[in-house]
C-alpha cells in the first residue's frame, strides 16, 4: 500500500460538529466510519463522517475518558468515572449497551485492547489493573501494586506486555501471559508534589506505544510551578522500551497539559494540549522542541488518528468535534 | 490569688442556672447524691463550650461536597450519595462523612458576595467585611468570652498555621492565637538542655520576690498582665503532654490518618478535651482552578475519613454536645467548569457544614437552584453564621464586649442568628 | 464586592475643611519636573499631596496640631490626652481638652519646633512626677488619664533588646572590641588623637558598627514584643510566648554566659555577696539594692558553691525578666 501523502504543516480543520456540552475524549472506529466523542453531560455522541449523522449513546452516569474498539470495529468499549464498563455495538444505527457492569471501585481512567482483540485491560482510582476477556466480559486477572491513581494503560504491539502509568509517573511493566510485574519505569518529568498546595500533580493523560513497540510515549504536564492554576508545560516523555530508560522529553514552550497523543506512521508524534487554549504539537526524532506548532480554537480534550492516516479528530472544551486533515494543500483526498 | 469560680461573670451565672434547670427537670435526684456521681462530676467540668473550626483553605467546592448537582451542566463527574439523614445527599467523595450526617447540619444558601481569598478568610472568621472597625477573629472573641482566665492552656490555638497577632483586633494580642504550624509546641516552649525544672522554678521564685519589691509601690493592669504572662508560660510548659498525640492508641491514630491533617485533628481533640476554647485546624488546599476533580478526590479523600473519625471520637467521649464543629472555607467554587477542568472562586451560592453543640442535627438550611448558580431559598451570609456560632455556644450574639471602657457589639448588629439552625 | 454599575460623579480633590482645588491642566510633556523611570523617582510639576501638606500645616486646621501634640505628649508621658492614639474622633474626647488646645496652639506658634516642644514637656511637672504614689495617695488619682502619677511605660521591643544587651555587658564588651579594631589602624589613631571632636567621631563609628552587628537582635525581640505591623504600637500586651522567649530562648542564654568583661564575668569575680548584689543591681536596674534585697541575694547564694555560676545566672535572669526592668518608671 502506498502511504498517503501527509504534510504536518498543512494541518487544518476540515469540518466541525457543535454539541451542547464540552467534550472529554474521542476516537475513530477502526473501520473509519464514525467518530465517537464523550461529553461532560455523560453521553457519548457518534457522528458518521460521511453524512454527519449524529446519535447519542446513553448509559454512563459520569464522564467517560476510557474508550476503545476490538480490531474489527464491531465493539466499542467504554469505561466511565462511574466505574462502569459498557460494550456497545459500534456499527448499530442506534447503539444500546450490550453488556454493562460495575468494573472498578471509583473512576475508570483508561482502557486498552490487545492487538489480537482478545483482552481488555482497565485501570482506575482503585489502584487495580484488571484484565478481561473481551468477548465475554469475564474477569481474568487483577494486578495490584500501584500506590496512586492509575491514569493510563497500553498494550505493547507484541501483545505480551502491558504498561500502566499512575499519578506519580510510576510505570509498571506487566507480563500478560504470566500476569505478573516484570519491572518498573519512571516518567519522572510528568509528576510533581506541589508543596504549596500539598497535592500531587502528574500522570500520563495520554499514553501510546509506537507501532514497532520501540518507544512508550506518555503525555502530560511538566515543570509545574503552580499545580492549582495549571502553570506548567505540555510534555511527552519518550521511554525506550527495551532499556526502560528515558529517551527524550518532548516539550513545548506553552502552558497546558497534553490530553491526546498519536504516532503517525510517517515517523512523527502529534500531541494536543488544553488548559490555556488549545495547541497541536508535532514532534520528530531527537528534537525536543516541536518541529511544528499550531494554535487550536479551544482547549483540546481528546485526539485520534483516522485509519486513513490523514484525518485527525480533536474534541474540545468549546463543545466542538473537529475533524482536521494532514493532506497537503492542493492535493486530492 | 484571684477567685476562679465565684466571679459572678455573666457566663458563669448562665451556666449555673442552666445546670440547675437541667437538674430539676431531668434527674429528680437529690443534690448531694448528684454531685457524688463521677460521671456527673465529669459533665460538670464540661459546662465549658468549645468551637472547633476545620478550615479548608483555598475554597472547597460546594458541588464536590455539601451541595452536589449531579447530571447538570455544572455537576461534574461525581455522583451524590445517601447520608444517615433520609433525603439528604452529599457528594460521593464523602462516604464516611455521609454516615455522620445525623450529627451535622448543612447551610446551602451562603452568598458572601466576595471572590477574594483574603476578604473571604476575614469574612468567615470575623463575621463582617474587612474595613472600618478592627473586629476580632472568632477565635479571639470566644477565647475572651468563654476561656477561663486561669486556664493553663491558651484559649485560641491554630493547628497547621502560624499565629497572627493582628487577628485579635481591638481585644489586644493577649487573645491572639498560639500557632502550631507543624502541630507541635514551638521550640521556645521547651526548656533548653541544662535548665532543669527545679532550676527554673527556683529562679521564678526569685523573680517573684524581685517583683514584689516593685509592685508594693506600684501595681497596674499592665504589670499584672506582665507577671501573669510568666505564670502562663510556666503552666504551658507543664502541658507538653496535651500536645503528645503519640500517647493515643495506635488504632485511633490510624483511623485519624497518618498525614498532617489527621494528626492535627487528633491534636485538636486532645486540646479541646483539655479545655482549649477555640481550635482551628487548617487543611490545605482546595484552590482548584486546575483539575478541580482530581484535586478534590485527593484532598477530600484525606479529609473525609479523618473528619468522620473526629466526629465519632468526639461523640463517643461525650464531647460533641459541648463542641461546635464548623467546616468552612473562604468561599465556594464556580458552578461553571473551566477549560482546565477547574473551578474558580465563587461567593454567590455556596455551603458550609456544622456539627455538634447547639445546632439542629440533620438540618439543611437554604437551597440553591437546579445547577447551583443561585440561592433560591433562605439566603444568608457570614454575618448570620457568626451570630449562629455564638448562639450555639450559648452566647447572646446581640451583646457587647468591653474594650478600653467602651462596649463593642460582638457581632454585626445588622445581622441575626439563623434561628431554625439552632437546637 | 463593589457595585460597578453605579456611575460616580467626578469629585474634585478637597483638603479637610477647605475648598476644592481643581487640578491644573498641563500638557503631557510638562507633567513632570523629573520624569520617572525604573530607577528614578518621578517628581510631578503639580502635586495634590503638596497642596494637602500646605493646607494642613497652616494652623487653621485644628486636627493636625492637636494630633501632633497628642502623639508627642504620649511619647513623653506614656499615654495620650486622646487615648488610644488612633481613636481620634468625637466619641473619644481628650481627657484634658484645654491642655490639648494649648499644646496645639503652642506647636503652631513655634512653627512646629518639635525639639522645643519636647523640651517644654520634659520640664513640666507632669513629666517629672514620680511613678510611685505615696501611701496616702487618693485612689481615684491613680486613674491613668489623670496624669497624677507618672505612667509605667513599657520599653519598646528595640529598647528592651538594647537595654538587655547593655545590662548584661554584652554591648560593653562588643564596643571595646570594635574600638580596638578601629584603632588598630594607625591613621585613624592619629586622627582621633587630634581633638575631642574627632574623638566623638570615633564613638559614632563605634556605635554604627555596633548597631550593624547587634541590631538583628532587636528584630528577634520585635517578633515577640511588637504589636501588629502597620498599626500604632501604643497598646501594651504580655503573652506566654514572650515569657517563654525570655525563659528558654537562646539569645538571652548567650548573654548570660560569662565572657571576658561582661556582667556574668564581673559578677563571678565578686566573692562577697554584698558586693555582688551591688554590682548586679547597679548594672541591671541602675540602682543600689535595698538591705532586704542584699539579704535575698546572699540567701540565694547559700549552699550554691558547687554551681555558683548557675545561681548568679538565675538571679540576673530574674532581674532582666522583672517588672522593674520591663517598664520605664
Amino acid at each position: 500500500m502506498i502511504p498517503p501523502a501527509v504534510d504536518p504543516k498543512a494541518f487544518r480543520q476540515e469540518k466541525a460538529w457543535s454539541y451542547s456540552a464540552p467534550f472529554v475524549e474521542c476516537r475513530f472506529d477502526p473501520q473509519g466510519r464514525f467518530v465517537f466523542a464523550s461529553a461532560q453531560d455523560f453521553t457519548i455522541q457518534r457522528w458518521e463522517l460521511s453524512s454527519g449523522k449524529q446519535v447519542a449513546l446513553r448509559g454512563h452516569e459520569s464522564w467517560v475518558r476510557a474508550m476503545g474498539f476490538d480490531p474489527g470495529g464491531e465493539w466499542f468499549i467504554t469505561g466511565g468515572y462511574d466505574g462502569q464498563l459498557i460494550w456497545w455495538p459500534a456499527q448499530d444505527p442506534q447503539p444500546q449497551p450490550h453488556r454493562k457492569f460495575q468494573a472498578h471501585d471509583g473512576w475508570i481512567r483508561a482502557l486498552a485492547i490487545n492487538p489480537d482483540g482478545k483482552l481488555l485491560a482497565t485501570v482506575g482510582n482503585d489502584l487495580v489493573v484488571k484484565l478481561w476477556e473481551l468477548a465475554t466480559g469475564k474477569l481474568l486477572a487483577e494486578l495490584t501494586g500501584h500506590e496512586s491513581h492509575i491514569y493510563n494503560v497500553a498494550f505493547h504491539p507484541g501483545g505480551q506486555d502491558l504498561a500502566t502509568c499512575d499519578l506519580k509517573g510510576v510505570i509498571k511493566h506487566w507480563s500478560v501471559p504470566q500476569q505478573k510485574l516484570l519491572r518498573e519505569l519512571k516518567a519522572q518529568p510528568l509528576h510533581k508534589y506541589d508543596t504549596t498546595f500539598r497535592a500531587h500533580i502528574g500522570g500520563a493523560r495520554a499514553m501510546r506505544f509506537d507501532p514497532q513497540g520501540k518507544f512508550l510515549a506518555c503525555g502530560g504536564i511538566t515543570e509545574v510551578s503552580n499545580a492549582f492554576a495549571g502553570v506548567g508545560k505540555p510534555a511527552v516523555v519518550l521511554l525506550e522500551w527495551s532499556s526502560g530508560k528515558q529517551h527524550l522529553v518532548y516539550k513545548a514552550q506553552k502552558r497546558g497539559v497534553v490530553w491526546g497523543l498519536v504516532f503517525h506512521p510517517q515517523q512523527f508524534w502529534l500531541a494536543v494540549s488544553g488548559g490555556a487554549g488549545g495547541w497541536a504539537f508535532f514532534f520528530r526524532g531527537k528534537q525536543a522542541a516541536p518541529f511544528h506548532t499550531q494554535k487550536l480554537p479551544a482547549s483540546a480534550r481528546g485526539l485520534d488518528l483516522h485509519p486513513n492516516q490523514v484525518q485527525v479528530a480533536i474534541c474540545d472544551y468549546a463543545r466542538q468535534m473537529r475533524i482536521y486533515t494532514l493532506a497537503p494543500k492542493n492535493s486530492q483526498t | 490569688m484571684k477567685c476562679r469560680y465565684a466571679c459572678g461573670s455573666v457566663e458563669h451565672v448562665i451556666g449555673r442556672r442552666a445546670f440547675l434547670g437541667s437538674l430539676a427537670g431531668v434527674t429528680g435526684l437529690g443534690t448531694v447524691g448528684f454531685f457524688t456521681q463521677p460521671a456527673v462530676a465529669q459533665a460538670m467540668k464540661r459546662q465549658q463550650k468549645h468551637l472547633l473550626v476545620i478550615y479548608l483553605a483555598g475554597g472547597l467546592s460546594q458541588l464536590e461536597s455539601w451541595d452536589p448537582k449531579p447530571g447538570t451542566d455544572t455537576g461534574g463527574p461525581f455522583r451524590a450519595i445517601k447520608t444517615s439523614v433520609p433525603g439528604v445527599h452529599i457528594c460521593e467523595l464523602l462516604p464516611y462523612t455521609a454516615k455522620q450526617m445525623h450529627r451535622m447540619a448543612l447551610v446551602r444558601s451562603l452568598n458572601t458576595r466576595n471572590v477574594d481569598h483574603g476578604m473571604g478568610r476575614y469574612q468567615m472568621t470575623h463575621g463582617r467585611n474587612r474595613g472600618g472597625l478592627n473586629v476580632p477573629h472568632l477565635g479571639a472573641l470566644t477565647a475572651r468570652l468563654l476561656h477561663p482566665k486561669e486556664h493553663p492552656l491558651p484559649g485560641f490555638i491554630r493547628v497547621g498555621e502560624r499565629g497572627n497577632i493582628k487577628e485579635a483586633g481591638y481585644l489586644g494580642p493577649e487573645y491572639a492565637s498560639l500557632g502550631l504550624p507543624d502541630g507541635k509546641l514551638p521550640p521556645v516552649a521547651q526548656r533548653p538542655k541544662g535548665l532543669t525544672v527545679q532550676d527554673d522554678l527556683r529562679r521564678h521564685d526569685f523573680l517573684r520576690r524581685v517583683n514584689d519589691h516593685f509592685l508594693a509601690r506600684r501595681r497596674t493592669a499592665e504589670t499584672e498582665a506582665y507577671t501573669h504572662s510568666f505564670e502562663q508560660a510556666l503552666q504551658l510548659m507543664e502541658q507538653q503532654e496535651a500536645f503528645r498525640i503519640e500517647q493515643e492508641p495506635q488504632k485511633l491514630r490510624e483511623q485519624y490518618g497518618d498525614h498532617p491533617f489527621g494528626r492535627h485533628c487528633l491534636l485538636a481533640r486532645r486540646l479541646i478535651e483539655r479545655g482549649v476554647t477555640y481550635v482551628q485546624v487548617t487543611h490545605t488546599n482546595y484552590d482548584t482552578h486546575h483539575e478541580n476533580f482530581n484535586f478534590h478526590l485527593e484532598q477530600l479523600g484525606e479529609f473525609d475519613r479523618t473528619f468522620a473519625t473526629l466526629l465519632e471520637d468526639l461523640a463517643s467521649r461525650g464531647l460533641l454536645e459541648h463542641v461546635l464543629v464548623v467546616v468552612m472555607s473562604e468561599f465556594g467554587r464556580t458552578p461553571r467548569i473551566n477549560e482546565r477542568f477547574g473551578r474558580d472562586h465563587w461567593g454567590k451560592s455556596w455551603s458550609i457544614a456544622l456539627a455538634g453543640c447547639g445546632i439542629q442535627h440533620g438540618a439543611v438550611i437554604g437551597k440553591t437552584n437546579k445547577n447551583g448558580t443561585e440561592v433560591v431559598e433562605r439566603e444568608v451570609d457570614h454575618g448570620h453564621l457568626f451570630h449562629t456560632y455564638l448562639r450555639a455556644l450559648g452566647i447572646d450574639s446581640s451583646g457587647t464586649v468591653e474594650v478600653n471602657g467602651r462596649e463593642m457589639p460582638i457581632a454585626d448588629p445588622a445581622r441575626e442568628p439563623i434561628e431554625e439552625l439552632l437546637a | 464586592m463593589f457595585d460597578t454599575s453605579v456611575k460616580k460623579e467626578r469629585v474634585l480633590p478637597c483638603p479637610p475643611g477647605g475648598e476644592a482645588i481643581a487640578d491644573p491642566k498641563l500638557p503631557k510633556a510638562e507633567l513632570y519636573l523629573v520624569v520617572g523611570s525604573a530607577k528614578v523617582r518621578p517628581v510631578p510639576r503639580y502635586s495634590r499631596r503638596e497642596q494637602l501638606a500646605q493646607v494642613v500645616a497652616q494652623g487653621t486646621n485644628p486636627f493636625l496640631k492637636r494630633n501632633v501634640a497628642n502623639r508627642l505628649w504620649a511619647l513623653m508621658m506614656g499615654r495620650g490626652l486622646v487615648h488610644p492614639l488612633d481613636f481620634y474622633h468625637s466619641d473619644n474626647p481628650p481627657s484634658h481638652p484645654e491642655l490639648l488646645e494649648l499644646l496645639g496652639d503652642y506647636l503652631v506658634q513655634t512653627r512646629y519646633d518639635l525639639r522645643e516642644f519636647l523640651r517644654q514637656l520634659a520640664l513640666s511637672r507632669t513629666y517629672q512626677r514620680s511613678s510611685t504614689p505615696g501611701p496616702q495617695f487618693p485612689k481615684e488619682l491613680l486613674e491613668p488619664s489623670r496624669f497624677a502619677v507618672a505612667a509605667l511605660r513599657p520599653l519598646s521591643p528595640e529598647q528592651l533588646a538594647w537595654s538587655m544587651m547593655e545590662a548584661t555587658g554584652t554591648t560593653t564588651v562588643a564596643r571595646q572590641r570594635v574600638r580596638q579594631q578601629l584603632l588598630s589602624d594607625p591613621r585613624l589613631r592619629d586622627i582621633v588623637s587630634l581633638d575631642s571632636k574627632r574623638q566623638r567621631l570615633l564613638e559614632e563609628m563605634v556605635q554604627q558598627r555596633l548597631v550593624a552587628a547587634w541590631g538583628r537582635n532587636t528584630q528577634v525581640f520585635a517578633q515577640h514584643y511588637a504589636g501588629p505591623s502597620g498599626e500604632s504600637q501604643d497598646q501594651f500586651f504580655a503573652t506566654a510566648l514572650q515569657a517563654l522567649f525570655l525563659n528558654n530562648g537562646s539569645v538571652i542564654r548567650s548573654w548570660l554566659t560569662p565572657r571576658m568583661g561582661n556582667l556574668m564575668d564581673r559578677l563571678l569575680q565578686k566573692k562577697d555577696p554584698d558586693q555582688l548584689a551591688e554590682e548586679m543591681y547597679l548594672s541591671v536596674l541602675t540602682r543600689f539594692p535595698t538591705p532586704e534585697e542584699r539579704q535575698a541575694v546572699a540567701q540565694y547564694l547559700q549552699g550554691r558553691d558547687q554551681d555558683r555560676q548557675k545561681a548568679i545566672g538565675e538571679m540576673v535572669w530574674a532581674l532582666l525578666a522583672s517588672v522593674e526592668f520591663r517598664f520605664n518608671h
